[in-house]
């Protein structure tokens, strides 16, 4: 992965950090000490602590950088659902000043745990995608919902091309609980 | 459920607009005051309402890290001037600022975020089985096929500031 700056480099270790702290991006919930496990519900808006999320960071080096480094534009959508039993979300890109080549997008689906933090949920999703969106470039993830209780779910996406660039979704309370 | 605003003018009161206000008799207006205490009204139009055009609208916002964020919700009009809510859970985030998102950009992402989730098998570019369940659910029978021949729009709220936009 190509670090584009020394602030780059300081928000991902910030968030690194972060993450080993709480276990968010594990998937897995603290082990039980007696209490009561945490488990799904409905994000508090905006957000826990009212801290906007940092970007997620950029794993892996992925996409070479082009000729001309270059800083691509990464979107996803609010994740959705459960149209067919499942929450959705998606993730594309734009070239911004990249070139008009195929790179590799990746989207996770996280859901927010009664602990205050958010847990990784189902296979992250990636694909080899030209810039612009559509069902022909876009990547997607699903988890396939156990309850429908309110909880609240939201993705990271992020794109390995030039600079790479990456996001996280809003939180969106959806009727769809996985443990 | 659909959200569909009420259309109060197309339902009157039978004795409203009938055109023989003079030849009524004292028996007619005793009627009226009856029906008005009753609270009876009677559509002067009874056709159904029919399907007269799709749409998007994309309400945007400046994103949490400096991106831009919009909801979107989709929506069917009707003939009688109600508008339907067909969809209402989509919308997205770009790491784009609003400051240099481009027109085109925005429109590109609200028909993606619309698509169904499997529009790669299906081709399919809109929800139509749940927009025929919504408009079933608010009185209006549409076939799947009447619904695709439809003009489809897209419609975009703006803040404040983001006025130099020009299609890039």
């Amino acid at each position: 992965m190509k670090i584009p700056s020394r602030r780059s480099r300081a928000a991902i270790t910030v968030v690194a950090a972060a993450i080993l702290a709480s276990g968010a991006l594990g998937g897995m919930a603290p082990a039980a000490t007696g209490d009561t496990a945490p488990g799904p519900v409905p994000a508090p808006y905006p957000y826990p602590g009212t801290v906007p999320p940092t970007p997620p960071p950029i794993p892996g080096s992925g996409g070479a950088p082009t000729v001309n480094t270059c800083t691509p534009f990464v979107n996803g959508d609010n994740v959705h659902g459960p149209t067919s039993g499942d929450a959705s979300g998606h993730g594309w890109w734009y070239r911004n000043n990249c070139t008009n080549v195929k790179a590799t997008v990746y989207i996770g689906l996280q859901e927010y745990f009664s602990d205050g933090t958010w847990h990784n949920q189902g296979a992250i999703g990636s694909k080899y995608v030209y810039p612009g969106g559509g069902s022909a470039n876009w990547a997607n993830a699903r988890q396939v919902c156990e309850g429908f209780a309110l909880a609240g779910w939201r993705s990271y996406v992020y794109v390995t091309i030039g600079n790479g660039a990456s996001a996280y979704t809003p939180a969106q309370n959806l009727n769809c609980t996985h443990w | 459920m659909p959200k569909a605003s009420p259309g109060p003018w197309n339902w009157r009161s039978r004795s409203d607009g009938d055109g023989a206000a003079d030849e009524r008799t004292d028996g007619d207006r005793r009627d009226r005051a009856v029906r008005a205490k009753s609270g009876i009204v009677r559509p002067v139009n009874a056709s159904p309402a029919t399907v007269v055009s799709l749409g998007a609208r994309g309400d945007l916002e400046e994103g949490s890290g400096g991106g831009t964020s919009c909801n979107v919700r989709e929506f069917a009009l009707l003939s009688d001037g109600r508008e339907v809510t067909l969809l209402d859970d989509r919308g997205w985030t770009s790491t784009a600022s609003l400051g240099e998102i481009s027109l085109t950009h925005v429109v590109r992402n609200v028909y993606t975020v619309v698509l169904p989730d499997d529009a790669e098998e299906s081709g399919e570019v809109h929800e139509w089985q749940r927009f025929e369940q919504r408009l079933r659910e608010a009185g209006v029978a549409v076939t799947r096929d009447e619904l695709r021949a439809l003009p489809y729009r897209v419609m975009l709220s703006v803040p404040c500031g983001v006025a130099q936009w020009a299609v890039r």
